[in-house]
């Protein structure tokens, strides 16, 4: 049973406020009670749309007590000749708070010292709480604050009450004018007025009695297994978004499921169109058969009086059949014309000034697809797939549908291709053209959707780069970043090689020779460079690389991801099996000597000893098997070639005075070791490269 | 039998006016909502509490559907209240104004679903949420934070009726047209052929070189006056600048990046005169400070 409870009554917070509230919550209660020494055992967060609350078990009558140390007078003037206390040892123990018997005699090398050590009895728990919970109320950040009234305080929403208890006791403290107490408020429609609450373990039971589950883990299994049960008895499915159920969770205290329906007709349109009429503003659940396929019904959860199903359910149905009646009007209205035919509307929608129109945008994504294909070797019947559906990529954003349905871009594009006659093939690469559309979505499958995804991304780095809109903390209107990330991740997955700058300026050059004003700097292909390469550093650590490798491929191929994700592959695993340690340990020697000398051509004449020349054969032949592996990106085979160089580069300093009295051995010398740690650095930047 | 339109306005009125709220006039300009309206914009600014309640008439040009569409409109009335300081109880109050157009909140599924609402041209934004009636919006909510760029201190909290909305939900009816105003006269009777002659307007006939015109010549206008200190004729400019942008956005005739500018002129001309409301209020000494009594001093 928890001892302590603190409930922030708020006015309707958003779901995305409150997980997030809810995790510092915990962690600042946890942080706070270690810092007031007051042990306890579980911290429990709950929240509905109204409240937050934290409760905790286990607390501590009062806080753990302190123990200090504090060293006195040596004992040579703490004690007179005859053994008794002197004057500053009384002193001493005076200020201490202690009697002096209580001194004690330590050792120390510096021979004996009184000490005294005195215990403080921790404060008790009451006397802690009211200071601990304004702090932890204040302690509260979000993304999105507000001010209200006349106060200063700001959070996600108005905070309305404050309900502190220690077992039966309130605590009192005070947070934007308004006093803790005992009293919260029950459901806002079915329980109006104040609520009194006993003690914290009564806390979840007295807001149940007034219609409100105030655990969300709780509503969500509720909700789960009402849609659930709802669905079995008519023989169907709930289909059950993640997201949605996670906003659900939280626009309701006391969730009630229906089941409503739409009228069958609408059943003729795209699954896909129906899905995001019911989701994305509704927020209901559509219901499947058991076969997989969609039926004429959805759930919808409520706030309301369960007894009120009847009258609830029917607004609800009111609401979707209009969107729906939206949605059928638009897609009859749409699919009166070939989805090609929109290519010439396309010339009078402006992209922007500088970028000229959508026509235009769509004839240079068709370009790059075509420059693509070419260097990828592609054979002519893809490539004409490809181009197509570059033409035919942005012709959806002229139709009704994806005018009131944005999100739905491509996914219309797709469907109206395949409905209006074009391949399968180029209808599904026009659906694949803005994968991934988020974080862990999928990536475009088909060649052609993978070279028209990776198309329309560089298009548009190459527009907001070339425009120097370039993203800033936490300013990325275009969402570059992402599709940064998931340029690379597609050049990996579908194994194009790639030069992301040369796509880059290959759009940049197609945006300039249309003359909208538009122009390509060296100082954008910086910024291009340095915002590409921070986003690579970030997608290969958070993908579990070490940083030093992702910085030592990096450093040497940011420019063409597939070949520095296989790079990082190879560094890894020899780093696993030692062998990067081992080269590591000849590229050290050899760097370290050269670094601030400049290598010149090496003469063989000059090379007096034999381990040099050994040396200085065995490079030749790296060189040459290096320079091989690198040109079929096979970096295992790479690193492999410079192994044969680290036990002669040994001996060649155990053997050998590098810094020869004699300047032109000395030069010759430094140029061998300055051309050996280039031909490491070739593979990876190994000066990058960290040991623990 | 359910409530009339415009039943339901002589309701809120009632509602609000009894709350000390002052019964405005709809403001007589094209606005493309009730926060334009002087009543609203300049009012939430500075220390002064300040009680309103009024219908606007709203003109959003790209909502046209030319009197086809059964749920939208290019011109629609919103019913604006205004509280400043937002007092604590005042989502109560807006629920108990429902009780008066018919709709018991017991009865139904009402949630106040997050909705963040920022004008760009006008320099406000605040948070607040859409108010759903079984999943049909029908109010926005809104505790504005800054307004004209300047923040407000204290906080207003607007609340806007979507009277349309609301009317057909009341008469169970499916189409905007089918509401009645009253009971002979029904809003398609009323609007429907201005509806078709807008939309006409709005997409097809409205001249862009008139337009792109008139919005120089309002804003040099505008900001003429506010260097002499004239402001409501200086925000009359500065609204018809708005007007006129929207009405050059709906023919098109506005790119992406030209969007940014014209919204950043607008705002420029309401920031000064946020300013000289400001201004004047603080040369009259705050007359209205103390009105409405402790319960708009409070520090809720």
């Amino acid at each position: 049973m928890p001892d302590l409870l603190l409930e922030i009554g708020t006015e309707e917070l958003p779901s995305s406020a409150v997980y997030d509230a809810l995790a510092q919550l915990e962690r600042n209660m946890r942080d706070l009670l270690v810092k007031a020494r007051l042990s306890h055992d579980e911290i429990w967060t709950l929240a509905t749309p109204r409240r937050l609350a934290v409760t905790v078990r286990g607390l501590a009558d009062r806080a753990s007590g302190q123990v200090t140390r504090k060293a006195g007078p040596p004992l040579a003037a703490a004690k007179d000749a005859d053994g008794n206390w002197t004057k500053a040892a009384l002193g001493f123990a005076r200020a201490q708070g202690i009697v002096p018997d209580e001194l004690r005699v330590e050792e120390t090398d510096k021979g004996g010292r009184i000490v005294a050590v005195t215990e403080t009895e921790g404060d008790e728990v009451e006397d802690i709480l009211p200071g601990l919970f304004s702090e932890l109320v204040g302690s509260l950040r979000f993304t999105k604050s507000m001010r209200w009234g006349s106060r200063e305080e700001r959070f996600s929403r108005p905070v309305r009450w404050l309900v502190a208890l220690l077992r039966q006791k309130v605590i009192a403290f005070e947070y934007a004018g308004l006093k803790s107490s005992r009293i919260t408020q029950g459901h806002r429609y079915l329980s109006p007025g104040a609520l009194s609450i006993d003690a914290p373990r009564s806390y979840e039971h007295a807001l149940k009695e007034a219609f409100v589950i105030a655990d969300h883990r709780t509503r969500l299994a509720e909700i789960i297994r009402a849609a659930e049960s709802i669905c079995a008895a008519v023989s169907s499915v709930p289909v059950l978004d993640d997201e949605v159920l996670e906003e659900v969770v939280q626009l309701v205290e006391w969730p009630g499921v229906v089941l409503g329906s739409f009228d069958e007709r609408y059943l003729r349109l795209p699954r896909e169109v129906l899905v995001h009429a019911m989701e994305s503003h509704q927020r209901y659940f559509p219901v499947e058969t058991k076969d997989g396929s969609l039926s004429a019904g959805f759930l919808a959860v409520h706030n309301g009086d369960k007894a009120k199903d009847d009258i609830i359910k029917r607004g609800h149905e009111r609401v979707l059949a209009a969107r729906l009646a939206d949605a059928e009007f638009f897609y009859d209205e749409d699919l009166k014309r070939l989805l090609a035919d929109r290519l010439e509307d396309l010339e009078h929608v402006v992209y922007q000034s500088e970028l000229g129109s959508m026509a235009e945008k769509s004839r240079r994504l068709a370009r790059l697809v075509e420059k693509e294909c070419d260097d990828l070797g592609a054979d002519a019947e893809l490539a004409v797939r490809a181009g197509r559906a570059a033409m035919l990529a942005k012709c959806d954003l002229v139709t009704h549908m994806v005018i009131e349905f944005p999100a739905l871009q491509g996914t219309v594009g797709a469907i109206y291709a395949a409905k209006t006659g074009e391949d399968e093939r180029v209808a599904r690469a026009v659906g694949e053209q803005y994968l991934p559309r988020r974080i862990g979505d999928a990536l475009p499958q088909s060649t052609e959707g993978a070279l028209l995804s990776i198309a329309e991304k560089a298009d548009n780095m190459a527009a907001s780069f070339g425009l120097g809109h370039i993203p800033t903390g936490s300013e990325d209107p275009y969402a570059l970043r992402r599709q940064a990330v998931g340029v690379v991740l597609i050049l990996v997955e579908h194994g194009f090689p790639f030069s992301v700058s040369r796509l880059v300026r290959a759009s940049a050059a197609e945006l300039e020779s249309e003359a909208h004003g538009f122009s390509w700097s060296d100082d954008a292909e910086a910024a291009f460079k340095d915002f590409f390469t921070s986003r690579e550093r970030v997608h290969f650590t958070e993908a579990g690389n070490r940083y030093d490798l992702v910085e030592a491929v990096l450093a040497v191929d940011w420019d063409v991801p597939l070949s520095a994700s296989r790079r990082l592959a190879a560094l890894d695993a020899a780093r696993e099996d030692g062998l990067l340690a081992r080269l590591f340990t000849a590229y050290e020697r050899c760097a370290n000597l050269s670094r601030d000398h400049e290598a010149g051509d090496i003469s063989e004449a000059l090379l007096a000893e034999p381990v040099e020349r050994e040396v200085f054969g065995l490079m030749r032949l790296s060189e040459a098997d290096v320079t091989s592996a690198l040109s079929v990106l096979d970096f295992a085979r790479a690193l492999a070639a410079l192994e044969p160089l680290c036990e002669p580069v040994d001996r060649l300093f155990d053997e050998v005075l590098i810094m020869a009295e004699k300047a032109d051995v000395r030069d010759n010398r430094l140029s061998l070791l300055g051309r050996m740690a280039a031909l490491f650095c070739a593979v990876a930047d190994f000066s990058r490269l960290t040991w623990d | 039998m359910p409530l009339t339109l415009q039943q339901i306005i002589l309701s809120l009125e009632k509602y609000w006016s009894e709350r000390g709220h002052v019964l405005a006039q709809p403001y007589d300009l094209e606005v493309g909502a009730g926060t334009f309206h002087p009543a609203t914009l300049l009012r939430c600014l500075g220390p002064e509490p300040w009680r309103t309640a009024y219908v606007q008439p709203s003109r959003r040009p790209t909502d046209a559907r030319y009197g086809e569409n059964p749920n939208r409109v290019g011109k629609h009335f919103q019913f604006q209240v205004i509280s400043k300081p937002s007092p604590p109880d005042i989502i109560n109050l807006y629920l108990q104004s429902l009780y008066g157009l018919g709709i018991d909140p017991a009865d139904h599924d009402i949630r106040f679903v997050e909705d963040d609402w920022e004008s760009p041209t006008l320099g406000a934004w605040g948070l607040g949420w859409e108010v759903w009636l079984d999943g049909m919006e029908i109010t926005q909510f809104t505790y504005f934070q800054q307004a004209g760029g300047f923040d407000c201190r204290p906080v207003s909290a607007e609340i806007t009726y979507g009277l349309e909305r609301i009317s057909m939900y009341v008469q169970n009816v499916d189409n905007i047209f089918d509401v009645a105003w009253n009971e002979e006269v029904s809003y398609g009777e009323l609007y429907r052929q201005s509806e078709v002659e807008w939309s006409r307007y709005n997409f097809e006939e409205a001249d862009t070189a008139l337009l792109y015109r008139l919005f120089s010549d309002f804003e040099a206008e505008s900001k003429g006056l506010i260097a002499k200190g004239l402001l409501q004729p200086a925000y009359d400019a500065c609204l018809k600048c708005s007007h006129i942008f929207n009405l050059l956005d709906s023919r098109g005739a506005i790119s992406v990046t030209e969007r940014t500018g014209f919204i950043g002129r607008v705002r420029a001309l309401a920031r000064g005169c946020a300013q000289l409301f400001m201004k004047w209020r603080e040369a009259e000494d705050y007359p209205l400070l103390g009105a409405w009594g402790e319960g708009a001093r409070s520090d809720a």
